[in-house]
C-alpha cells in the first residue's frame, strides 16, 4: 500500500491536494476536480493499485459546494481508495466515470437526478428514481418541496 | 440482434429488416415475478429478448433526504424499510457507520449477538429467494415449504427482537437488550431441524433434471463484467470472485469465526442459486460457533442523549444477503447528519440485468431475475 | 315409472338425443367443481398446508362459492379487443369439451352417442380447444395473452401428434376405433396397459396429456410467472369461469379416456362398473396433480425439442411395433 501510495504521489502529485492512510489498505485521497478522471484512470490502470470494482459513488450538499465521493475496491491487492472532491453549485460539473467502470452508470444518473450534478460524457445521463419531468433536484438544501396537487409531478403537501 | 427502429427510418429499410422489428411489453410495474414494482420495458422478437430496459422510482421514498433532517440515532427504523426481507442486516449497516463517525466501542458479547442475528436473517433471506425462485420457475411448492421453514427463523427473531419484519433491534453502541432466557437451545433446535430441510430441498429441486435445464447455462455473467458493473454478494460469487465482505474487511466477529465462501465459477443462474443455498449452511456454521464462544457481558454502550459526532466522512460495509451494503455519512458536528448515502447492493445488481438478458427467452427473465434477487425497497429507497 | 320415461324419450329420438346433451352439459360444468376441489386438497396436502376448510364438510363447497362468485362478477371486455372473438373464444372451448365427452362410456351402455370412429372424432373435437385458446389469446389485445396463445398452438400441435400416434397404436391393436369396442376388447382379452407395445404408448400418452391440458412442467401458454395468465389474461367473470371449468373438464376427459384405452374403461371386479371408471379417473387425475405440485416448469424450446426430437420418433417406432404385435 505505501509503496503505491508513493507511486501515486510520484505520477500524479499535483492532482492529489491531500491524503490519509486510513488502517492497513485504505486510502483517500483529495482531488482537484479537473483531475477527476485521470486519477481514477490511473488508479484503474496502474499495475499497483488495480482498482477494478466500483463499490459507491455519491454526492452531498455542503451548502455551499458539491462534495463527491468515490469508492473503489482492487479485487487484486484487497486495497480501499476514497477519492473525494468538491465542485461549486453554479458549475455543478464533473468528468463522467461511467465508461471506466459501467456499475457507476446508475449511481451517476442518481446523483444527476437528486442534486443535478452534471457527469460529462455520461453516455445515458437522465432521471432514474424520479420521473422524467420532475422539477428541481430534491436532494439540494435548498429545495423547497411545493405541495403541488398532481403526486406524480411534485412533492405532495405535507399534512 | 436487430434493435427496434423508428418509423421515419423504416421506410427505407428492407422487407427483411422491417419483419424483425420488436414488441415492445411492459413487465411490470405489476407483474407477478418482478418481486416488488419493478418495470421492465422489453424488445421482443416473439420470445427472444432483443433489448431490456429497467424502469425503478415506484418505490422512491426519499429516505435518504428524510434522515438529513432526523438526530442520528432516529434514522435506524428508516433502515428496517430498505431491504426489508433483511431489515437487521440493514440496521447493523447504520449503526456501524454512526459508530465509526462518533468513534463508539462496541461490547463483545453485542458483537457476538450481532453476527448471531445476521446469520439468522440470511437464512431468512435466502429461504425468500428460494421460495420464490422456485416459484418463478413454476415450482410453487418449494415456496410453502421455504417458507414452513421462513416462519421458524422469524419465530426466533421475534422472541428476540418482539418484531418479525422490521426489527429496529441494533441499536448505536450494541444491541438493546440481552438474548432471552433459553434462546442458544431453541436456535440449535433449528439449526438441527433445517440441516435436515435442507436436504429436503435438495431433492426436490437441486437434483430435479428440469430445474437443471431451466436454470444452467442461462444467463451467464462473466467475472470481468460482474467486477466493472461493481455487483456483490452471491451474484459475484457465482462469477469465480471469491468476494465477501465478512472476508475482506471484517466486521463484528467475523474474523473469529470460521466459515467458507462459497465460490462458483460458471456465473450462471444455476451457480447464483447454488451459492445461496451453499451459504445458508455456512451460516448455520457461524450460528454455531458463535453460540459455543459468545461471552457474557454488557450489550450496550452508553451514549450521551444528544449524540453528536465529531465532523468528517465514514462508512460502513456489511455483507448483506444480497451483497455488500454500504452506509456513507457526512457529519458537520450537529446532531442531524449533513448527508447520507445508502449503497444499495439491489441497485448495483439489478444495472447489470440488461446486459444479461440480451438474447435469451422470455422464459430465461424470470429465472435470471430471480437469481439476482433484488429487493425493489432499497432499490428505490 | 322411470320405465315409462325412459320408454317415451325413446319414442321421440330427438328429444332423447336433447336430454342426453342437457346433462352431458350439466356434467361437464359440474364435474370441475369436484376436480379443482380435489385438485385442492391434494395441493394443500403436497404443500403441507390443509386447502379448503370451512365452507361444507371439509372445504367442498368452497368451489361452488367460487363459481358463484364468478357468475356473479361482471364481464370485462377490454376496449381494443376484436369483440367477436373475444366473447366466443371460452365457449368453443367449453363446447369442444362437452363434445368429446359425447362418446365417453362410463358403462356398459352409458355412453351418449355410441360412435364406431369415436376416437376420430374425440382427436378432432379436441383440437377446437387449441383454436379457442389462440382465438382468446389474440382477440384480447393485449401481449401476454397473444405470447400465451402462440405458445398453446405450438405446444399443443406437437403433443398432438405422439398423442395421436399412441392413440392410434391402441386402435391397430384392438382394430377398434369405437371406444367401446376398445374397453370390450378389454373386458374379453384382460387391460391393454399389460402388452408392450401399448406400455410404452401409455406413457407416451401420459406425458402428451400433461402438455395437452397445460399442467406443470408443461403449463406454458399460462404460465403466471412469466406471462401473469397467458391467454385468458383479460378474461373474467363468467368467461374466465368457462375457460377454468373446460380446462378441469379436459383434464377429467383426457384422463377418462386414458382409463377407456388402457385401463380397461369400467371393467372391474365386485364394484359396479361406473364406480371403477370413476376410480381410475380420480387415481389418474391424483397422479397428475401430483406430478402438477412437484417439478418446475419446461422452457419453450425445451418442450419443443422434447417432443420432435423425442417423442415422435419414439411413438412412430412403437406404433410400427404395435402393428406387428396387433395383427393376428
Amino acid at each position: 500500500m505505501n509503496e503505491a501510495l508513493q507511486h501515486l504521489l510520484k505520477q500524479l502529485g499535483e492532482a492529489v491536494s491531500e491524503w490519509t492512510q486510513v488502517g492497513a489498505n485504505e486510502v483517500r485521497l483529495t482531488v482537484s476536480p479537473e483531475h477527476w478522471r485521470e486519477v481514477v484512470q490511473f488508479l484503474h490502470d496502474d499495475a499497483l493499485w488495480q482498482m477494478d470494482y466500483p463499490a459507491d459513488l455519491t454526492v452531498w450538499d455542503t451548502g455551499t459546494g458539491f462534495g463527491v465521493y468515490l469508492r473503489l475496491w482492487s479485487s487484486v491487492h484487497n486495497h480501499n481508495v476514497i477519492v473525494l472532491t468538491s465542485i461549486s453549485r453554479e458549475q455543478p460539473r464533473i468528468a463522467s466515470l461511467a465508461t471506466l467502470y459501467p456499475g457507476l452508470n446508475w449511481h451517476e444518473r442518481e446523483m444527476y437526478d437528486m442534486y443535478g450534478v452534471i457527469f460529462e460524457g455520461h453516455p445515458n445521463l437522465k432521471r432514474i428514481l424520479l420521473p422524467d419531468d420532475w422539477e428541481g433536484f430534491p436532494f439540494r438544501k435548498d429545495y423547497v418541496a411545493e405541495p403541488s396537487g398532481d403526486p406524480l409531478h411534485g412533492p405532495q403537501p405535507v399534512d | 440482434m436487430s434493435m427496434p427502429v423508428s418509423p421515419e427510418k423504416q421506410s427505407t429499410l428492407s422487407t427483411v429488416d422491417i419483419l424483425s422489428q420488436g414488441m415492445v411489453i411492459n413487465v411490470g410495474p405489476q407483474h407477478p415475478s418482478t418481486h416488488g414494482v419493478l418495470r421492465l420495458i422489453l424488445t421482443l422478437d416473439g420470445e427472444q429478448i432483443l433489448h431490456c430496459e429497467p424502469v425503478i422510482g415506484y418505490l422512491h421514498r426519499g429516505l435518504e433526504k428524510m434522515m438529513e433532517r432526523r438526530p442520528y440515532r432516529h434514522n435506524v427504523p428508516f433502515t428496517d424499510r430498505l431491504d426489508y426481507l433483511a431489515a437487521l442486516s440493514n440496521n447493523l449497516g447504520i449503526c456501524q457507520c454512526i459508530e465509526r463517525l462518533g468513534g463508539v466501542e462496541v461490547p463483545e458479547r453485542a458483537q457476538y449477538i450481532r453476527v448471531l442475528l445476521m446469520e439468522l436473517q440470511r437464512i431468512a433471506s435466502h429461504l425468500v429467494f428460494l421460495g420464490t425462485f422456485g416459484t418463478d420457475l413454476g415450482a410453487t411448492t418449494m415456496f410453502l415449504y421455504a417458507f414452513r421453514e421462513r416462519e421458524l427463523v422469524l419465530d426466533l427473531l421475534e422472541e428476540c427482537t418482539g418484531a418479525r419484519l422490521t426489527y429496529n433491534w441494533i441499536r448505536v453502541g450494541g444491541v438493546p437488550d440481552d438474548l432471552p432466557e433459553g434462546f442458544g437451545e431453541k436456535v440449535l433446535g433449528f439449526v438441527k431441524t433445517f440441516r435436515q430441510r435442507l436436504e429436503e430441498y435438495d431433492q426436490l429441486l437441486t437434483r430435479n433434471r428440469i430445474f437443471r435445464s431451466r436454470t444452467q447455462g442461462i444467463g451467464i455473467l462473466p467475472k470481468e463484467l460482474a467486477l466493472a458493473y461493481g455487483t456483490s454478494g452471491p451474484v459475484i460469487r457465482a462469477s469465480g470472485m471469491a468476494y465477501d465482505v465478512r472476508k475482506a474487511a471484517p466486521y463484528e466477529v467475523y474474523d473469529r469465526v470460521e466459515f467458507d465462501v462459497p465460490v462458483h465459477e460458471q456465473g450462471d443462474v444455476w451457480a447464483r442459486y447454488l451459492v445461496r443455498m451453499e451459504e445458508m449452511r455456512q451460516s448455520i456454521r457461524i450460528i454455531e460457533q458463535v453460540l459455543r464462544d459468545i461471552p457474557d457481558g454488557p450489550v450496550q454502550t452508553k451514549l450521551p442523549k444528544v449524540f453528536k459526532p465529531p465532523a468528517g466522512i465514514a462508512y460502513s460495509r456489511i455483507e448483506s444477503p444480497r451483497g455488500e451494503l454500504s452506509f456513507m455519512m457526512v457529519s458537520d458536528g450537529s446532531p442531524n447528519p449533513l448527508r447520507v448515502h445508502i449503497r444499495a447492493p439491489s441497485f448495483v445488481n439489478l444495472s447489470v440485468l440488461p446486459s444479461l438478458l440480451e438474447g435469451t427467452k422470455v422464459a430465461d427473465l424470470v429465472a435470471i431475475l430471480g437469481s439476482i434477487d433484488v429487493v425493489l425497497g432499497e432499490i428505490d429507497r | 315409472m322411470i320405465e315409462v320415461v325412459v320408454q317415451f324419450f325413446r319414442d321421440y329420438p330427438l328429444l332423447w338425443t336433447f336430454v342426453k346433451a342437457v346433462v352431458l352439459a350439466s356434467f361437464t360444468l359440474l364435474i370441475p367443481l369436484a376436480v379443482i376441489w380435489v385438485e385442492r386438497k391434494v395441493a394443500g396436502f403436497i404443500q403441507s398446508r390443509l386447502g379448503p376448510l370451512h365452507v361444507g364438510p371439509q372445504g367442498t363447497f368452497q368451489t361452488v362459492a367460487d363459481a358463484l362468485k364468478l357468475l356473479l362478477k361482471e364481464d370485462i371486455v377490454p376496449s381494443g379487443a376484436d369483440k367477436r372473438f373475444f366473447y366466443i373464444a371460452p365457449y368453443i372451448a367449453f363446447i369442444s369439451t362437452v363434445l368429446s365427452f359425447m362418446v365417453l362410456p362410463f358403462a356398459p351402455g352409458w355412453v351418449a352417442l355410441e360412435m364406431n370412429v369415436a376416437v376420430l372424432f374425440v382427436i378432432g373435437v379436441s383440437l377446437f380447444n387449441v383454436v379457442s385458446i389462440l382465438m382468446a389469446g389474440w382477440s384480447s389485445n393485449n401481449k401476454y395473452s397473444l405470447l400465451g396463445g402462440l405458445r398453446a398452438v405450438a405446444q399443443l400441435l406437437s403433443y398432438e401428434i405422439p398423442m395421436v400416434l399412441s392413440v392410434l397404436a391402441v386402435v391397430f391393436y384392438t382394430g377398434s376405433l369405437s371406444l367401446t369396442g376398445i374397453v370390450e376388447y378389454q373386458v374379453k382379452h384382460g387391460w391393454l396397459i399389460w402388452q408392450p407395445p401399448i406400455m410404452i404408448a401409455a406413457l407416451i400418452y401420459f406425458i402428451c396429456a400433461l402438455a395437452e391440458i397445460n399442467r406443470t412442467p408443461f403449463d406454458l401458454p399460462e404460465a403466471e410467472s412469466e406471462l401473469v395468465s397467458g391467454f385468458n389474461t383479460e378474461y373474467s367473470g363468467m368467461r374466465f369461469a368457462f375457460f377454468f371449468a373446460s380446462e378441469f373438464a379436459n383434464n377429467f376427459f383426457i384422463t377418462a379416456f386414458a382409463a377407456a384405452l388402457f385401463f380397461g374403461g369400467w371393467d372391474g371386479p365386485i364394484l359396479p362398473p361406473i364406480v371403477w371408471t370413476f376410480l381410475k379417473v380420480f387415481v389418474m387425475i391424483f397422479v397428475f396433480m401430483w406430478v402438477r405440485w412437484t417439478p418446475p416448469r419446461l422452457r419453450i424450446d425445451q418442450i419443443l425439442r422434447f417432443a420432435w426430437q423425442f417423442l415422435v420418433p419414439v411413438s412412430l417406432v412403437n406404433l410400427l411395433f404395435a402393428i406387428v404385435l396387433g395383427v393376428r
